[in-house]
């Protein structure tokens, strides 16, 4: 099982710079690691684009798009793991090979950091492995499961523990709970000394994409169709929605009331109603979110022509959208929420170790920037866990770079020697060798 | 082994299929199961309720097609385009000097030309999974069934190891609290939390639970990762009593599904809403 030392006889010096690359299914993190020197991640869209006249951007250019109308989107990653390699292989070309990549890359002395998603299919991996050494021939190259890389953080100060002064960071952290809520699905990951515990790793099939598609189809039921124009929907989601810390009540302020009757919170918004500004296009091209505003936004004032921008209410879409992670079943799902979640796997765990799990859980991912999200979620398992154990949550300054910034301290930490694969190694010893390799880690 | 006479020929030509995978057999089992179900109630409709009792996830009394119903909804919210199907085809570059010069190797145009989806991907792996497990009889081809069922008892035993285990090492080292574990270090920050004189009051002593030792972390990070089906979260069996219904809303607005309608079922939640939806069921289902 454990893999064999002699590869370290012929181990050549490791490349001096580091390529890290958190390939997510909506945005890749990107950014290089040179000795102490970490550059900014920059966070690429990890797709290519079409808009209604047909002309195609391909990642990073999308930013040059004028009109977000009726965008369609080919994403290479499915569910988290890089399945057509055709489309990713042009993005990665694009973005870091060509003459012209905004951050290019030498990949014969460049070490490649890759993330995957935990519980993948091998051949996806095999796929993966070959594309990385025989298409782009990298030095050296590690694929390690994306959540594992945020034990490299100093987990106590996202935390707020109170420590002394001068207290160094052990990485990486000793436990941690990791709760990546991404595009595509969220995953629960116990972590120790940055090892994950696998049999406990749980996914719910719910993310950010899933979400966008909800809102979708609600606003289309309500208001107006929407269901070509993903792209604003995302933005729409992304600026209104929020966690409701108290379902049962946001519901009742936002209902209109039975026939006839028309309640005053309804009326007057009831502080949860906003008005969003849909881009146009020509004057407005980002969605703008303003207090719900009863005489403003009538209708009858858009058809006087007194005003040419469309708005969209949104009352209880606000809070529903975002409730899916709490509650996959409020759309027919078979799944536990997260809350639930967390005690699914930490019922696989011994006792022993669910205080400290508890204690440290961090979440990082997308979904996690909802208004209210860690309270809610604190908040549920609190009520879920044993009484005496003391659950902390918290979610770093920036949860979308968190894995990259994870990353780019394991490119500086001494264990990415051992956890590394060379191309010559990949070459002596096979694909095989070397997914074992990966999926073995660090040795304790 | 005789296959009736038939030869398998090698071929040398191979052709690129693209929506082709390999799929774990369920049928004959099911077939068999819904076709002996009909004969005994004689009604279709029935049998396929039957089937579909143990799924039914929102609504108790949800007949098969609202169950399919769901299931569809639930998958198109899982595309990466809402509504329509998209083919971006990959243009060829214009200035292909260095990428006409470049030669892939056979495994890398394979992959590149590959057109599978992760789902033909999950397929081939679970027929894989199935095919490994080599009991073609109708007791363990319950099929699809059977990868989702066989995922519980693994994750089980998992669970298990490390329970059994506690017991035979607790007495062993009743001292541990003095040995120190290499994996978990203790804090150590002098002094704190500062002591109370009350500390050893039985009432106020609190208990933490025993440390699992070294050897039994170290089997629990050595364990295989489970397989992509397995890791889904799922609703367990001991929290079937315990879970909350779940919660409907209305179809028109979003609020709670406190009526029903007479004629196709929908939730709504008063009559202002039933109005606007009998208009659409007027015209979907008639008077």
């Amino acid at each position: 099982m454990a893999p064999t030392r002699k590869s370290k006889t012929n181990q050549p010096p490791s490349p001096s710079r580091t390529l890290i690359l958190d390939n997510g299914a909506y945005t890749i993190k990107a950014g290089y690691v040179a000795g102490d020197a970490v550059d900014e991640p920059r966070v690429i869209p990890n797709c290519i684009a079409r808009d209604r006249n047909k002309k195609i951007y391909i990642a990073s250019d999308i930013s040059k798009c004028p009109d977000f109308s009726e965008v369609a989107f080919r994403r290479p990653v499915e569910k988290g793991f890089i399945v057509n390699w055709e489309a990713e292989k042009e993005i990665w070309e694009h973005e870091f090979f060509d003459e012209k990549a905004p951050q290019p890359c030498d990949p014969s002395e460049t070490r490649l950091i890759l993330t995957e998603p935990s519980n993948s299919l091998p051949i996806l991996q095999t796929n993966c492995d070959q594309i990385v050494f025989e298409e782009f021939g990298f030095a050296s190259y590690y694929r390690g499961i994306g959540p594992s890389l945020n034990a490299y953080h100093d987990v106590q100060g996202i935390l707020r523990t109170p420590r002394d002064p001068g207290t160094l960071a052990q990485l990486p952290a000793e436990i941690l709970l990791l709760i990546d809520t991404g595009y595509s699905h969220t995953t629960v990951t116990p972590l120790l000394r940055g090892r994950p515990i696998h049999p406990a790793i749980r996914r719910l099939d719910v993310g950010g994409k899933l979400l966008t598609n909800y809102l979708t189809r609600l606003l289309s039921l309500r208001h107006y169709d929407m269901r070509n124009e993903t792209y604003i929907v995302n933005e729409m989601k992304e600026a209104a929605c929020y966690v409701s810390l108290d379902y049962k009540g946001d519901h009742e302020r936002t209902w209109k009331g039975t026939r006839g009757e028309r309640r005053e919170t309804y009326l007057n918004g009831g502080g949860i109603a906003k008005d969003y500004v849909l881009p146009d296009f020509h004057t407005i091209t980002k969605g703008i979110i303003r207090d719900f505003d009863p005489l403003r936004a009538s209708k009858a004032r858009k058809l006087a022509g007194e005003s040419t921008e469309d708005v969209l209410t949104l009352r209880n879409e606000r809070f529903c959208v975002p409730e899916l992670l709490f509650h996959p079943s409020d759309i027919g799902m078979r799944q536990p929420g997260i809350a639930d979640l967390v005690m699914q796997s930490l019922h696989v765990l011994p006792v022993g170790l669910w205080p400290g799990l508890l204690a440290n859980i961090v979440v990082v991912g997308g979904n996690s920037l909802f208004e209210g999200f860690v309270e809610r979620l604190q908040k549920e398992i609190v009520q879920l866990a044993p009484d005496e154990c003391f659950v902390r949550v918290a979610r770093p300054v920036d949860p979308i770079t968190s894995t990259w910034l994870g990353g780019a301290n394991l490119a500086k930490h001494e264990n990415i020697n051992t956890l590394s694969v060379a191309k010559q190694e990949y070459e002596e010893f096979g694909a095989a060798w070397v997914a074992r390799k990966f999926s073995t880690g660090l040795e304790l | 082994m005789n296959n009736f006479g038939v030869v398998e020929l090698a071929s040398t030509k191979t052709t690129n299929a693209p929506g082709w995978a390999y799929v774990p057999d369920t049928t004959p089992h099911l077939a068999a199961a819904a076709a002996a179900a009909s004969l005994q109630t004689g009604n279709r409709k029935r049998a396929a309720r039957n089937q579909a009792a143990n799924t039914s996830a929102l609504y108790a009394d949800a007949d098969a097609r609202q169950e399919a119903k769901l299931r569809r909804e639930i998958e198109a919210l899982d595309r990466d385009n809402y509504h329509r199907d998209v083919s971006i085809p990959i243009v060829a570059k214009s200035t292909s000097s260095k990428a006409a010069v470049k030669k892939h190797t056979p495994n890398v145009r394979k992959i590149l030309q590959s057109q599978k989806t992760f789902a033909n991907h999950l397929d081939d792996f679970e027929a894989l999974l199935a095919q490994e497990k080599s009991n073609p009889n109708a007791a363990s081809s319950a099929g699809a069934a059977s990868a989702a069922v066989a995922a519980t008892p693994v994750v089980k035993q998992e669970e298990d190891t490390p329970m059994t285990d506690a017991p035979q090492d607790a007495p062993t080292e009743p001292s541990s609290s003095t040995t120190v574990s290499t994996l978990l270090t203790p804090y150590s920050r002098p002094d704190y939390p500062p002591s109370h004189p009350q500390d050893a009051d039985p009432l106020l002593v609190s208990r933490v639970p025993p440390l699992p030792t070294d050897a039994e972390l170290r089997a629990l990070l050595a364990a295989p990762p489970l397989s992509y089906t397995e890791a889904r979260g799922r609703w367990t069996a001991e929290d079937d009593g315990r879970r909350y219904p779940a919660r409907v809303f209305c179809e028109v607005c979003g609020y709670w599904g406190r009526v029903r309608c007479m004629r196709c079922g929908a939730r709504v939640c008063a009559l202002e809403c039933l109005e606007t939806h009998r208009e659409e069921c007027v015209t979907r289902y008639g008077l």
